[in-house]
């Protein structure tokens, strides 16, 4: 993952190396860009050379994108659990309990728009869980249900109690909204 | 893959000189067939690599070897429902044993890193 995104720079600093060298010629050289353009205006709309143009706008386009989409990605691959034993360390990433919240949330009654986090890296996380509920529930009553469930579900599944699961709801839906 | 180092060892005939490629391979094909594991995480090149047809055996796998002895770190995708403790014990024993039989090298530590767990579709 690295590695492809020090690859997708690399080709993304030299494109833009290429164009600010056009851009910088083109300055110097009147005609530079007039030429280009005649040449795309006289070419057949199947010509090598509007491919080019088009191949490489696009393939920039797409690294600049996958750029963006990377860097904004949340990292949750990082280990939320660390548990040594002899052989070496087990690390089960946040991905995971986030998955397993998820899933269990799901399952549940009356629980909708369900987003999951995991908040604390430090070898004790706790879990956020945002979701919306119908407007003819109790709050607390669906709120230690999830919690139980969840908590049991992560201890089931990694033998590791998460202390902090925290609920959090931030809306009200119509009850045939189940999504 | 952390570079594909040579080590040797055995020098009554002449070297051996296992390359790392080789151990992720080994250690990838023990690991997968344990009970628990759904799959390996190679990551976004991987799944890239997949979707073309390459097939990559060492695929979640990172070999590190000083002298003789070996260290590995697995990139699993835990199957929903599994223990993850023990599935991670269970891969860190097949592991060991497995390159420890065909190499001859000792496996210092396996690292396992569950990625994330398989939630199956309604």
């Amino acid at each position: 993952m690295v590695k492809l995104r020090k690859v997708l720079i690399f080709i993304s600093v030299v494109l833009a190396g290429l164009v600010s060298a056009a851009g910088i010629y083109s300055a110097l050289d009147n005609d530079f860009l007039y030429n280009i353009g005649v040449a795309i205006r006289n070419a057949g709309f199947f010509s090598g050379i509007r491919l080019a143009v088009i191949l490489i706008s696009v393939v920039f386009l797409g690294i600049v994108v996958s750029i963006l989409f990377t860097f904004s990605k949340k990292d949750n691959s990082k280990p939320a659990i660390k548990i040594s034993n002899a052989g070496g360390t087990v690390s089960i990433s946040s991905q995971t309990l986030e998955s397993l919240a998820r899933l269990v949330a799901k399952n549940a009654d009356n629980v909708y728009d369900i987003r999951t986090d995991v908040l604390d890296m430090d070898n004790k996380p706790s879990i956020e869980i945002r979701v919306k509920v119908p407007p003819v529930v109790s709050i607390p009553a669906i709120s230690a249900t999830l919690q139980e469930s969840i908590r049991s579900k992560i201890m089931e599944t990694t033998g590791t109690d998460i202390e902090n699961i925290r609920i959090v709801v931030d809306g009200i839906v119509e009850a045939d909204k189940k999504q | 893959m952390s570079g594909s180092e040579i080590i040797s060892s055995g020098e009554e005939y002449g070297q051996l000189k296992i390359s790392n490629e080789v151990i992720a391979i080994i250690a990838g094909l023990a690991a997968v067939e344990v009970d628990g594991v759904y799959s390996m995480s190679g990551g976004l090149t991987g799944g890239i690599a997949e979707v073309l047809g390459i097939r990559n055996l060492s695929k979640g796998i990172r070999v590190e070897t000083k002298e003789d002895k070996v260290y590995i770190n697995i990139y699993i995708i835990a199957e929903f429902g599994a223990r993850i403790p023990e599935v991670a014990w269970n891969i860190q024993e097949t592991v060991k044993k497995t390159v420890e039989r065909m190499t001859g090298m000792k496996v210092m530590e396996a690292n396992i890193h569950v990625q994330s767990v398989n939630i199956p579709r309604e």
